[in-house]
């Protein structure tokens, strides 16, 4: 009788999600999303040189040879290529792990854009947005392709709509929840920490403002709080991979070492003038 | 210094965000000044937009430190930029609405439509595939052909770097390069091209390393000769004749004979040839 009550409750759910027109909009667009990263993928099979990359190294790891699967490409951050590595141990296959991973992540996607626009402004907004990103041309290529980048916008952006939830006055403890998904993200492409760059710059723009109204001592304190918190989730997501990975030859970790080569690159150029036009 | 301020550095940038925006997000970025105004001074608005030009500025730093540049650095930007372009939904359909010609149609048929128009253009444009670099294929094919595969042993010499060649046709790819890599060899001793093939170093990684080094045309036919493999394939650009050269000098009779021809567009062919 318990279980037969528990599924009837289940179902009066399953059709109040009827009832709940934004959410009955945002599955519909879900489906859309889904179905159009679909067709791409069985439209598409053209193949990009790195895609190649992570399919000889999620092999090699696959066959629990970590050391040439590292040597193949050492910067590259392991998350997507693990992903592979473990449908291909499984016997799906690293190609069809790779192409579902970034089908799956490019539809997910929608849910921090949606859930982005609607804290930011309101619900209407993130249908809106959520249809632009489900039917964005290029969010549709990058979903059906072995590349880590969908995956890695998934991440992000689900970092930023709990950073934004963050901001919003939660409990300092909240603040893990974007440094997680800030750690996942830099897993996969190393652009992810600037979720943490970003989250310390509105701190110190806050503690400004706070300042200036005269609660900049209790800020402070909950600031300093959040941001140990979010720093914290961030180390504790991506400094034990790191040390496990230095056993090998990866170079990865949590900070990319070419920021600084990004950096004197441009500076060099910024100074000689000799920039690209 | 005058080079950041320039236009036309601003504009190279500048266009390849605009390309990868797509045309429906600009247009509705548009009109979207009024919603953002809503939203100004509240904290998650600070944070976002914060976050936004962060991306903006790590992108524009890439841009001008001289690294290959990809669109695909820019989809943070994409995804971000959709849901400011989101606000000016509303913006957009009021302007539609004073529109005489629109001015009978209920608002609601009206962002009816625009949803269409949306969906249905960044959809048609997100379907549109293109065949990139077909020969790939058309080459891996070839090599496959009349092979058994899993029970013969073929290899490919490209002197066209491209992996995905090895994935196609699964054979064992070997590069074939005419920049020699000398570090590893005497000084007084410089061969004319190498092949390069990728095995467990000195500091056991997998690497590109020379594999042979070819001195002679004499040499060189002698070792395809003695290749044990029962296909050896040879790829080469058909600009890229100096190997040729070098058996057409030294009089020595070319070990491969020509199996197909490979074009991409009008200006690049491809040459694959066989051991004889």
């Amino acid at each position: 009788m318990f279980i037969f009550g528990q599924i009837t409750k289940m179902r009066i759910k399953v059709f109040d999600i009827y009832r709940n027109r934004t959410l009955s909009y945002f599955l519909l667009i879900v489906v859309l999303a889904l179905g159009l990263r679909v067709a791409r993928a069985c439209i598409d099979d053209n193949l990009d040189k790195d895609s190649v990359i992570y399919m000889w190294m999620a092999n090699k790891a696959a066959a629990g040879n970590f050391y040439d699967a590292a040597a193949l490409n050492e910067r590259m951050p392991p998350l997507y290529i693990s992903a592979m590595a473990a449908g291909e141990y499984i016997g799906i296959g690293a190609y069809n792990t790779g192409m579902a991973v970034s089908i799956l992540a490019g539809t997910l996607l929608l849910i921090p854009v949606f859930w982005l626009g609607k804290t930011i402004f309101d619900e209407k907004i993130g249908l809106i947005a959520a249809i632009i990103v489900a039917t964005h041309p290029y969010l549709i290529r990058i979903s059906a392709e072995i590349m880590r980048d969908s995956l890695f916008l998934l991440l992000l952006f689900a970092g930023l709509a709990y950073a934004v939830r963050a901001t919003m006055g939660k409990s300092c403890y909240f603040w893990c929840v974007p440094g997680i998904f800030a750690g996942l993200a830099v897993m996969t492409r190393t652009e992810g920490i600037e979720l943490l760059v970003a989250a310390m710059v509105w701190f110190a723009i806050e503690i400004y403002l706070a300042f200036r109204i005269g609660s900049g001592k209790k800020f402070l304190a909950r600031a300093l709080l959040s941001l140990f918190c979010l720093s914290a989730a961030f180390l504790i997501v991506t400094v034990p991979v790191q040390i496990l990975l230095s056993k090998t030859p990866s170079t990865w970790g949590p900070v990319d070492q070419r920021i600084a080569g990004f950096y004197h690159g441009f500076m060099g150029n910024y100074q000689s003038g000799n920039m690209k036009k | 210094m005058n080079e950041i301020l320039s236009i036309k550095t601003w504009l190279a940038f500048l266009g390849k965000i605009t390309d990868v925006v797509f045309p429906t997000v600009l247009i509705l970025l548009f009109f979207s000044w009024n919603g953002i105004k809503s939203a100004k001074g509240r904290p998650e608005f600070r944070f976002f937009l914060i976050f936004l030009l962060l991306i903006f500025a790590s992108r524009f730093m890439i841009f001008f430190s001289g690294v290959p540049y990809q669109g695909r650095y820019l989809y943070p930007i994409v995804i971000a930029l959709s849901i400011v372009a989101a606000v000016g939904f509303n913006g957009l359909i009021a302007f539609l609405q004073r529109m005489k010609r629109l001015q009978n149609f209920s608002s609601t048929r009206i962002t009816a439509a625009l949803i269409a128009v949306i969906i249905v253009v960044n959809a048609s444009k997100g379907l549109y595939h293109i065949a990139d670099k077909q020969w790939i294929r058309d080459v891996s094919a070839a090599i496959g052909q009349d092979s058994k595969k899993g029970t013969e042993k073929t290899i490919l010499i490209s002197g066209v770097d491209d992996i995905r060649l090895a994935y196609h046709s699964g054979a064992e790819f070997i590069k074939f390069t005419a920049n020699p890599d000398n570090r590893l060899l005497p000084v007084d001793k410089y061969p004319k091209f190498q092949l390069l093939k990728m095995m467990t170093g000195g500091e056991a990684y997998l690497l590109w390393l020379p594999y042979y080094n070819i001195y002679s045309a004499e040499d060189f036919a002698s070792e395809i000769r003695s290749i044990r493999a029962q296909r050896v394939f040879l790829f080469l650009d058909e600009k890229d004749r100096n190997l040729q050269d070098l058996f057409e000098n030294e009089k020595v009779p070319f070990p491969f004979k020509q199996k197909a021809v490979f074009k991409e567009g009008k200006k690049k062919t491809f040459i694959l040839y066989e051991r004889e």
